[in-house]
């Protein structure tokens, strides 16, 4: 004990008097821990973690299918005819989702509400952390229905009290009373707030119950029974469909088949290759980081075996020798540790800050403990093994070597220098794998910006408007609340144009239909698909929408029984290659849920084409859309968009004044962005945001792993220029020149440069196919890139290595060769 | 105390070996201050790390306070030299990051000796080589010949019955190499077995026993 305090002392001095190692290793430490704490913990928060429901791997989203692969929600009836024909099931849930107005302290909010059928909870398998489930049939008790609420609106509308059990809210017209609070994560459907038993539907949306055929905000989840194979649920679930596209050919016709959607999958969406992607990134900067650090302690060793021979000569034993190591080593991975979980629990916080709709499930993810302390292990593993080594040596008979010459690195010289070259290239190796990786995603998110989404996004702000029930229930008196709010908001100084649409692009809001085209037979019975679209006349000067054929709407359309609709480019050149469009007929059903109307026909001439949206985002293709005037079927709420003259963020309060004034009823917040005024800039960077996260994560790695390199071979110049500081000086005696001497080092240097560049590329050939499915109109072996990432190494690798050359060349040979 | 019986040291040189030692036959005796000379490369410092046990690369016999070193494993030997053994080199090898003070508690330090005991010692050594006002100060802040004073001090601080030094003055000036000379003579005289290596005739001047080395083999005694 009392040498312990003697080696901690004789380490902090190590440390203090050796500045530049000890922040080369500390970095690297906390890079290495750092970096791979952060991306395992968003793994094992995002992917690992068991989802908050009972075997969670029985679980199913049912969807209607129409071969190849169409796919729908399910309408309430035809969930009734699965729950009583399907038995693969144990349980199975009907969800109605509507958004609701919240009658809170801070004023009208809304609020996502899933409307349930009775066997919810036990499909889903999960449990209030507080209160209780539903009870009964949900039918009211005392004029109040029950609601379980989720966790995140707990903490948001009741500070997270207990007290909020029992307590009554309003939803919209009616009262609700807080029965039970969900545990966190537990997000079933994951837009739902509240939940509420089926019963408690509002009036004006209980149509819903009894129509069939196309629906959005619905979902059907099943519990697969124990002991049913998924295959033998599909073929009963295909049995089932057949009958049901039988019976009701009108709204079932070719939707033969049940899609089956494993909720881990649907919950993860995209998340798990990315993540996956993220994982084997830094993996390999773990393996840099580790390989820097036995490269560090490899220089470092040799720098000291004429302290460690000195050490044995006076008595030291190998033991004790190596406990000084090891202090030294502890010392350094503790600092190293230490600020490697500072920096993981900084990566996480602004993952959370800047990303926070990017992963599913990320409110939960914490820095893990576990993942920190096998980081951490790992990391003193290698860094101990390596630290010891030279304790090892240094107990071999070859002591006088050391001692006599007085210089690093006598005896085992040319291994040692073997050694560290073969792990600065295996570093370049897979800095350059991981730059290669990097580059792709670059240029893919460059190659997304330059996507013209089809519409002028600057400047444009935007407002889903969700009238009160039931005072707007009436179509009439919704499109005439409509109308007055664009007129109030076109009033607003500031304000260049002012439209109304269902669905804005870009905001995740659609409605997929189906066309009867005239004199075309669809193959599949029903029509053609195309997003159900219905704007005011001013939508496309708003958006600034090309009319590339035709004429716009205007505002005739509005009033007259005879209905004009446009159509995009896409529908145009999918339906009618090389024909003229206009003037042609179509017929599209209704498709505004739970009215009367629900499914009615609405037949229409094709008056104008316009151009090309990209609707569900930059990324994605571009679908066949068709326009109608709104109001032919006035939606039960509504989208303005607004284009203002200058900076469109300050235009907002003036815009929710004016809205106000129409109705102080109308909410305009929400636990989310898009529930009040957003511009349509935060959309678009919301759409891009997972591939920024990506991009930027990879990139990071990318550069601490290229940096990382960079200070090996930099190091490893520097010692192998020391160790041949003679023969250097022997050749500028004999009459060589400082350029020659600088080629001498950089030839080096820049063999283990293309060694390493050659075998990253190899690799990168290999690996980069496992990250095709994140980039956008880039190959994996995207030659650019790849030549790209080969110079910059190999410039940045010259560069690093021209400074221990010119000091190579700097050498007086009288002091050198004295020395000798 | 020391029995060398046809100790050889050789190194492979590619196919063909190289000697450095030949069939080495000698004896040293308690008391005694033994100046090994001879040409560079005559294998001076190799005999002496051989008799210092820092090489163990070698064959032939060797016997120290009539124990057989050849026999023993490497473990065994460093803790000989350990107990009986002390080392002055040319460049006087002192650790860099380590005070005067640390310098001379090192060896100490290596063989379980109480903190409060070291310190005396360490105190008392100070003293006695006249280092007590520099005893903070890094070997880096000292002269060469200041360096070799407590590379000296060093040497001997745990008392060894053998002190072996390797060209001690190699590196000094000559009123700093006399100085270190007289310092030996007086260890000496105290009872401490000197083997020094020297190529000079002035420093061999202060020891008993001359053994000449050329090319690996003794050429005369």
């Amino acid at each position: 004990m009392r040498d312990f305090w003697q080696d901690l002392r004789y380490t902090l001095r190590q440390v203090k008097r050796n500045p530049v190692f000890t922040a080369a290793a500390v970095l690297t430490l906390a890079l290495g821990i750092g970096a791979n704490t952060a991306v395992f913990s968003l793994v094992n928060g995002v992917l690992l973690r068991p989802l908050p429901y009972d075997d969670a791997s029985r679980l199913y989203t049912l969807l209607e299918q129409r071969p190849p692969d169409d796919a729908r929600l399910a309408s309430y009836p035809t969930f009734v005819d699965w729950q009583s024909q399907l038995h693969a099931f144990s349980y199975m849930a009907y969800v109605r989702g509507l958004t609701m107005i919240f009658r809170g302290p801070g004023g009208p909010e809304q609020v996502l509400v899933g409307y349930v059928s009775e066997d919810f909870l036990a499909a889903v398998g999960g449990r209030p952390m507080l209160g209780r489930g539903f009870q009964g049939n949900g039918e009211p008790s005392e004029g109040s229905h029950g609601a379980l609420i989720s966790y995140r609106f707990w903490q948001r509308q009741f500070g997270g009290e207990r007290s909020a059990i029992g307590r009554q809210m309003r939803l919209g017209d009616e009262s609700y009373t807080v029965v039970g609070v969900m545990p966190p994560g537990f997000a079933y459907p994951e837009w739902a707030a509240v939940w509420s038993p089926l019963a408690a539907l509002p009036a004006n949306d209980r149509a819903v119950l009894t129509q069939r055929g196309n629906h959005a905000d619905s979902r059907v989840i099943a519990r697969l029974r124990p002991g049913v194979d998924l295959a033998a649920a599909q073929a009963q679930t295909d049995a089932v469909a057949g009958r049901l596209a039988a019976a009701y050919p009108a709204d079932n016709e070719g939707w033969t088949r049940i899609q089956m959607l494993a909720v881990s999958e649907a919950v993860l969406g995209d998340a798990q290759p990315r993540l996956l992607v993220l994982t084997g990134a830094v993996v390999l900067v773990l393996l840099i980081c580790c390989s820097n650090l036995i490269n560090l302690s490899l220089a470092r060793a040799s720098a000291r075996s004429g302290e460690f021979a000195i050490r044995i000569a006076l008595g030291a034993s190998r033991r004790r020798l190596m406990r000084q190591l090891i202090s030294e080593s502890l010392l350094l991975a503790i600092i190293g540790g230490a600020l490697g979980w500072v920096l993981a629990e900084a990566a996480v916080a602004a993952v959370k800050v800047r990303a926070p709709e990017v992963l599913p499930r990320l409110e939960e993810v914490t820095v893990d403990g576990r993942v920190l302390a096998l980081t951490l292990a790992l990391t003193l593993l290698t860094g101990l093994v390596v630290g010891l080594l030279p304790a090892l040596r240094a107990t071999s008979p070859d002591l006088t070597g050391s001692l006599k010459e007085g210089t690093p690195g006598t005896g085992s010289g040319t291994r040692k220098t073997q050694l560290r070259s073969a792990l600065v290239v295996t570093q370049i190796a897979l800095a350059s794998v991981l730059l290669i990786g990097a580059g792709l995603l670059i240029k893919s998110f460059w190659r997304v910006q330059t996507v013209e989404p089809g519409f002028d996004f600057r400047g444009l702000v935007t407002l889903r408007v969700m009238p009160p029930s039931p005072r707007y229930d009436n179509p009439d008196r919704a499109v005439a609340l409509y109308s007055a709010l664009a007129d109030a908001v076109r009033s607003v100084p500031g304000v260049e144009s002012v439209a109304l649409t269902n669905h804005v692009p870009v905001t995740g809001a659609s409605l997929p239909t189906v066309v009867q085209i005239e004199g075309r037979s669809s193959d599949a019975g029903q029509g053609e698909a195309a997003l159900f679209r219905t704007v005011s006349p001013e939508y496309f000067a708003a958006m600034r929408i090309p009319v590339l054929r035709g004429r716009p709407l205007n505002q005739g359309d509005l009033t007259t029984s005879s209905q004009s609709f446009l159509i995009n480019e896409t529908f145009a050149r999918r339906y009618w290659p090389g024909d003229n469009p206009l003037g042609k007929q179509l017929t599209v059903p209704k498709s505004v849920q739970a009215r009367p109307d629900f499914g009615e026909p609405m037949e229409g001439t094709v008056v104008g084409v316009v151009g090309d949206v990209r609707h569900y985002g930059l990324e994605v293709d571009l679908e066949p859309e068709v326009y109608l005037p709104y109001t032919v079927n006035p939606p039960r709420w509504i989208s303005l968009v607004v284009r203002t003259r200058s900076n469109s963020e300050l235009a907002i309060p003036g815009l929710r004044d004016a809205v106000r004034a129409v109705d102080p009823d109308l909410p305009m917040t929400g636990a989310d962005f898009w529930m009040g005024f957003a511009t349509m800039q935060q959309y678009l960077a919301s759409d891009l945001a997972p591939r920024k996260l990506n991009t930027g994560l990879l990139g990071s790695f990318a550069g601490a792993a290229l940096l990382l390199a960079v200070i090996g071979l930099y190091g490893l110049i520097s010692y192998l220029v020391a160790q041949r500081r003679r023969e250097i000086a022997v050749r500028i005696a004999v009459g060589a020149q400082q350029a020659d001497v600088i080629r001498l080092a950089l030839a080096g240097a820049l063999r283990l440069t293309l060694i390493g560049i050659a075998v990253g590329i190899l690799g990168a050939l290999l690996l980069t196919r496992l990250m095709s499915s994140l980039l956008f109109e880039v190959a994996p072996t995207d030659p650019f890139t790849f030549v790209a990432v080969g110079l910059l190494l190999a410039t940045v690798a010259l560069l690093a290595s021209y400074i221990p050359a010119r000091r190579a060349a700097r050498v007086n040979p009288m002091v050198a060769l004295r020395a000798e | 105390m020391i029995d060398l019986k046809n100790v050889e040291r050789m190194y492979q040189a590619g196919p063909g070996k190289t000697y450095v030692l030949r069939q080495i036959d000698m004896k040293i005796a308690q008391g005694e201050f033994v100046t090994i000379m001879g040409p560079s490369g005559a294998g001076k410092s190799t005999l002496l790390s051989i008799l210092g046990m820092l090489d163990s690369d070698w064959t032939g016999e060797y016997h120290f306070l009539g124990q057989p070193v050849h026999t023993m494993p490497s473990k065994k030997r460093i803790e000989l030299n350990k107990q009986h053994i002390g080392f002055v080199f040319q460049k006087y090898h002192l650790i860099d990051d380590l005070t005067v003070r640390e310098n001379l508690d090192l060896p100490l330090s290596y063989r379980n000796i109480k903190t409060k005991d070291r310190a005396g010692i360490v105190a008392e050594s100070l003293d006695r080589f006249g280092m007590v006002g520099k005893k903070d100060l890094y070997p880096s802040q000292l002269s060469g010949g200041q360096q070799q004073l407590v590379g000296v001090a060093r040497a001997v601080i745990t008392t060894p019955q053998l002190l072996l030094a390797d060209e001690p003055t190699g590196n000094l000036h000559s009123a700093q190499g006399e100085e270190i000379m007289e310092l030996f003579t007086r260890l000496n005289r105290q009872g401490t077995t000197i083997v020094q290596v020297t190529h000079s005739e002035r420093n061999a001047g202060y020891g008993n026993r001359i053994v000449n080395l050329r090319d690996g083999w003794i050429v005369d005694r």
